[in-house]
């Protein structure tokens, strides 16, 4: 049974929310009492490895010289986890009771142990794993991800069924599918569904409401799957909708030429007008300025005439004289139409 | 020159009397701007600064400042909304708009080009040369009409502006019905438009609108013709001389 809820259900098969915090409440008072027993380390693993500087002495060949390979696990993590409640040996299988090296089958590739022991109770999410490309890349040359690749091992963090909060729906957006898929995570932030949901807005889409989380489907535009997806939030959605692009660069260089031609146009239009329109202004605002202070010059020094004026303007305030001897008003002449506003 | 008699403010003007008004310091005023006018542009201030401290934080939404505006309005969904809201009056007031204008062009038989109209006109072309040659002393002041090309290309700029972010905000409000009609990629058009096209009204209110009403010597710190509607008589001659001259002429205000 899927007591764990690491099996993330996709939106469209969310379980009542009743039920959800009923069963989150369970496993948490479950969680309470087993932890406890689990922090008593019935199998005695953390004797070793819970010394941070417990290392492989004989460490696989893919690592560096004098790069140990740490076999320290942070017991306050694990114990903070959703799998809290279970014993070491449920997940390291064959580790039972035997020494380390001696695990049954000591050619099987890490990995595959690892993929065999989730399977152990989460049938489900492996069944849609194996459709995934996930696991096609991984069986064809272990390059694609497996279940811990993006869950992490001993700290699994626990799931509110249906009930993520932004933050959680975020950060599992960049820390588990953007660390390979850098360039989609990127792309998808200027759009308005990263954008809410970095604001806190929680029924936001992150990568895996649309792409799935375990069987991790390839959208494309036109694609019935792709409908199916936008509908779990856009039941009005139809074949046109998917083409509405999440994954553009940020100039946009890669999309449509149309989209192109609409960013450009307007970003000159923003660009020019706002210069133009401020610079105006600027010029407008000096030269009123000018005119109302009675201000002359030219070239620098009508700002040098300006100064000049305010000064005299302070004396003749002080010495209380309302048009002292080098007023300009009087001597300009008829002509000049610089005075004028 | 036609006399006019003034009625006294607060007094029922005659049908046909002059609009000019003398205030209790015996400042003359003209009424510039109709009752209407004042309340059109005043629903365009209020939603437009309500739209433009709810949308800004989405749209910059990993600046340090968006995290607290938007839990200034209580999260997304509530500026969300208050942002539609707003964008829905500014769109009626949009729309109340264009019916004046027709009402004004087609039944009323307004002239679209002359000295009283919104629209640009050849002069306007002559006044911007006029403005840049005094801006350099090498002219006088442009002597203005009724509506200066600053001040008409401020109004040509909201008119396009609610166009552009209106047509382009509705498509984003309900994406659906846009896929309907057009492919689902002029969605990713039309955030572009909303977004560039927002940037461009802000900073020009910011950078533009509020030094011509606000910072100019003459006017500081506030002209506040459009919520009043009365603008000074010497105003009216030193900013609009051309206009001064003809409401003159028609009687309209006493020569100063």
């Amino acid at each position: 049974m899927n007591l764990t809820g690491v099996g993330l259900p996709r939106p469209r098969r969310r379980v009542s929310r009743v039920a959800a915090s009923a069963a989150f409440s369970a496993i948490l008072m479950l969680g309470l009492f087993v932890g406890v027993a689990s922090a008593q380390d019935v199998e005695g693993c953390l004797i070793c490895h819970g010394d941070p500087n417990f290392t492989d002495p004989t460490p696989p060949e893919n690592l560096e010289e004098g790069e140990d390979l740490s076999l320290y696990v942070d017991a306050e993590k694990f114990l903070g986890s959703v799998h809290d409640e279970l014993k070491c040996s449920d997940c390291h299988k064959g580790f039972l009771l035997t020494i380390p090296n001696h695990q049954i089958d000591v050619d099987k590739d890490f990995r595959q142990v690892a993929i065999e022991a989730c399977e152990g109770c989460h049938q489900e999410a492996f069944q849609q794993y194996q459709t995934s490309e996930h696991a096609q890349r991984f069986y064809e040359d272990q390059a694609g991800p497996i279940c811990i690749s993006c869950h992490g091992s001993h700290a699994i963090r626990r799931v509110n069924l249906g009930e993520e909060s932004a933050d959680f729906k975020m950060s599992m957006a960049r820390d588990s599918c953007g660390q390979c898929h850098e360039d989609k995570f990127e792309q998808a932030s200027h759009e308005f569904h990263f954008k809410a949901l970095s604001l806190g807005y929680e029924r936001a889409a992150t990568c895996f409401d649309c792409h799935g989380f375990h069987d991790n489907l390839a959208l494309t535009s036109g694609e019935p799957e792709t409908v199916e997806a936008c509908r779990q939030c856009h039941p009005g959605a139809n074949k046109g909708f998917t083409y509405f692009q999440m994954h553009l660069q940020e100039g946009f260089q890669d999309a449509w030429w149309g989209v192109r031609a609409v960013y450009y146009l307007f970003s000159t239009l923003l660009v020019v007008v706002l210069v133009t329109g401020i610079a105006y202004t600027t010029v407008h605002f000096q030269k009123e300025t000018r005119t109302m202070l009675g201000v002359f010059g030219r070239g620098a020094g009508r700002l040098f005439g300006f100064i000049r004026h305010l000064e005299e303007e302070s004396v003749k305030e002080r010495e209380g004289r309302p048009n002292g001897p080098e007023d300009h008003s009087n001597d300009k002449p008829e002509n000049d139409h610089r005075g004028m506003l | 020159m036609a006399e006019a008699t003034y009625p006294a403010v607060g007094e029922e003007r005659p049908e046909g009397a002059a609009v000019a008004e003398t205030n209790v310091e015996g400042r003359d005023y003209y009424v510039r701007f109709s009752p209407y006018h004042r309340l059109s542009h005043f629903v365009m201030m209020t939603t437009f600064i309500g739209c433009a401290l709810t949308g800004p934080p989405l749209k910059y939404s990993y600046d340090f400042w968006a995290q607290a505006m938007m839990g200034f309005w209580g999260g997304v969904q509530n500026a969300g909304l208050i942002h539609r809201v707003m964008a829905g009056f500014m769109v009626a007031d949009f729309v109340v708009h264009v019916l004046y204008l027709g009402y004004h062009i087609g039944v009323k038989k307004a002239k679209i080009f002359g000295p009283d109209s919104i629209f640009f006109w050849k002069k306007d072309l002559s006044d911007a040369l006029g403005m840049v040659k005094w801006f350099f002393d090498r002219g006088p002041r442009p002597r203005f009409e009724r509506f200066t090309f600053w001040e008409k290309f401020d109004y040509w700029a909201v008119f396009w502006g609610i166009a552009m972010i209106g047509t382009s905000g509705f498509a984003l409000w309900f994406p659906t019905v846009t896929s309907t009609l057009v492919s689902g990629i002029f969605l990713n058009v039309a955030r572009i438009i909303h977004g560039d096209e927002a940037i461009l009204a802000i900073g020009w209110i910011l950078f533009v609108h509020l030094y011509n009403s606000h910072l100019r010597m003459n006017v500081f710190p506030m002209d506040p013709v459009i919520f009043t509607g009365r603008m000074p008589v010497e105003h009216v001659k030193h900013d609009k001389a051309a206009w001064y001259d003809r409401l003159v002429r028609e009687g309209k205000i006493k020569p100063e």
